[in-house]
C-alpha cells in the first residue's frame, strides 16, 4: 500500500467514525424530553420554573452541523490531494439504550396523537389507513407517506405535499406516524424556509412593514386544511419572521403540536403564494442554503465595481464609490 | 387539569430521556476525541486550508457537546427543584 493510499484509509476512517448518528440520536432523545415538559409547561403557572432542555438540544444540532463541515473539509483534503476516499455512510440516528422508564414510548405518541387528532378531526386511532384519502392513490408525495418519516425534513415535505392538496387524512397520518420526537423538529426546521419564502414573496428580507402582507397571503391555508388549529400558534410564526414583537391573546404560550403543524402549513401556504408546488419545496430548501453564499459573492462584486471606481478621476463620482464602499467594507 | 403525581411523573421520564441523552454525548465525546486524535496523526505536518478547516469543526463539535451536557445538568438541578416546590 502506498503512503497517500494508507493516508486516504486513515482519513476515510476518521470521517466514517464520527458521532453523527450518536449526536442525532441524542438530540432526538432531548427533544422527546422537550416534549414532555412543553406538557409540564402548559399546565403550570410558573413557567421560568420548569427545566428547558431545549437549549441542550439547540448545542447538539450545532455540534452536528460542525461535525458535517468537519467531513465535508477532509473530503475537500482529499480531493486536493487526489484522493478518492469515497462516498459517506447514510445518516441514520443511532439507537440508544432505553432505561426503565414510568412513561412508555407508547404513552408519549398517544399524547402526540391526541392532540393531532383534535387538529385534524380523525380519531387518534386511525394511523396507516390510507385508504380513501382522495389523492393517495398514484400520487409520488402519498407513496412516501406510507412509512413514517425519519427525520423533521422529511415530515415537512409530506405535510406541505398535504397541504397542498388539501389531504387532511395524509396530514394526520404523516403526523401521527412521525411522532413527538420527529414531529416537534418541523418548529425548528421551518422558520428559516418561512424567512427565505417571505423575502422572495416580498423583494426583500421581511421586515416589520411586511407583516400585514405576509400574514395576509400565509395564513388561509391555516383555515383552509385544518380550521380547528388555534391561529395563535401562526401568528407568532409570522411576527417572528417579521421580527415583530408576537402578540399573545392568552397568557398560556400555544401548545407545541399547534407551532409544529403551523409551521408546516405555513410553509406551504408561502409556497403556494410563490407559484411553487410541494416538489419545488427541495430545490427552496437549496436556494436557501445557499442564499448566504450568493449574497456574499454579490457583496464581493459590488466592493469590487466600487473600486474599481475609485480609479475614476472625476471627484464627484470617486467620492460617491468611496461612501458606497464603505458599507460593504465593514 | 393535570394531578400534582401526573406531573411529577412527566417531569421524571423527562430527565430520564435527558440522562439517556447525555450517556450518548458522553460516548460521542469520547468518539469525537478519538478521531481529533487520529486525523491530527494522519495529516500531521499539514497547513492545508482544509485541514485546519476539519480540525477547527472538529474542536467546534467538543465545544458543543460540553456546552449540551453543562445544559443538560443545570436543567436536571432545575427539575429536581421545581419537583421540590410540588
Amino acid at each position: 500500500m502506498s503512503l497517500i493510499q494508507e493516508i486516504a484509509d486513515r482519513l476515510r476512517s476518521t470521517r466514517d467514525g464520527l458521532p453523527l448518528a450518536e449526536v442525532t440520536g441524542a438530540a432526538a432523545r432531548l427533544r422527546t424530553a422537550q416534549w414532555l415538559l412543553a406538557g409540564v409547561m402548559h399546565e403550570s403557572s410558573r413557567l421560568d420554573a420548569v427545566p428547558d432542555v431545549g437549549l441542550a438540544a439547540g448545542r447538539l444540532d450545532h455540534a452536528a452541523a460542525a461535525l458535517r463541515m468537519a467531513q465535508d473539509a477532509i473530503d475537500a483534503y482529499c480531493h486536493a490531494l487526489g484522493m478518492a476516499i469515497g462516498g459517506r455512510p447514510a445518516e441514520v440516528p443511532a439507537a440508544i439504550p432505553v432505561q426503565h422508564s414510568t412513561h412508555t414510548g407508547a404513552q408519549l405518541h398517544d399524547r402526540w396523537s391526541q392532540r393531532v387528532a383534535f387538529l385534524t378531526g380523525f380519531l387518534a386511532a386511525e394511523r396507516g389507513d390510507m385508504t380513501g384519502s382522495k389523492s393517495a392513490a398514484g400520487s409520488k408525495s402519498a407513496a412516501g407517506s406510507s412509512s413514517p418519516a425519519s427525520s423533521s425534513s422529511t415530515l415537512l415535505a409530506l405535510c406541505v405535499a398535504a397541504s397542498l392538496d388539501r389531504d387532511v387524512k395524509r396530514l394526520h397520518h404523516a403526523l401521527t406516524a412521525a411522532g413527538p420526537a420527529v414531529g416537534l423538529g418541523l418548529s425548528a426546521v421551518a422558520p428559516p424556509l418561512l424567512h427565505h419564502l417571505a423575502g422572495e414573496l416580498v423583494g426583500h428580507p421581511p421586515r416589520l412593514e411586511d407583516l400585514a402582507r405576509v400574514r395576509r397571503t400565509a395564513l388561509p391555508i391555516l383555515a383552509e386544511v385544518l380550521p380547528a388549529l388555534p391561529g395563535d400558534a401562526a401568528e407568532e410564526i409570522i411576527a417572528r419572521v417579521c421580527h415583530a414583537q408576537p402578540q399573545r391573546r392568552t397568557a398560556q404560550a400555544a401548545h407545541p403540536v399547534d407551532i409544529a403543524a403551523a409551521s408546516a402549513l405555513l410553509v406551504a401556504g408561502l409556497l403556494r403564494a410563490n407559484k411553487y408546488t410541494a416538489d419545488d419545496l427541495s430545490k427552496v430548501v437549496d436556494q436557501q442554503r445557499d442564499a448566504p453564499i450568493e449574497e456574499e459573492h454579490r457583496a464581493q462584486e459590488r466592493a469590487k465595481s466600487h473600486r474599481a471606481a475609485l480609479r475614476i478621476t472625476d471627484n464627484a463620482r470617486r467620492r460617491s464609490a468611496v461612501d458606497q464602499l464603505r458599507p460593504a467594507a465593514q | 387539569m393535570a394531578s400534582v403525581a401526573e406531573v411529577k411523573a412527566a417531569i421524571d421520564a423527562a430527565m430520564l430521556h435527558v440522562q439517556e441523552g447525555q450517556l450518548a454525548v458522553r460516548s460521542a465525546n469520547e468518539q469525537l476525541g478519538e478521531a481529533q486524535l487520529n486525523l491530527a496523526t494522519a495529516i500531521d505536518g499539514s497547513g492545508h486550508q482544509s485541514v485546519q478547516a476539519a480540525q477547527a469543526a472538529l474542536a467546534q463539535a467538543a465545544s458543543e457537546l460540553q456546552e449540551c451536557l453543562t445544559a443538560t445538568l443545570v436543567a436536571i438541578d432545575q427539575a429536581e427543584t421545581y419537583i421540590a416546590t410540588l
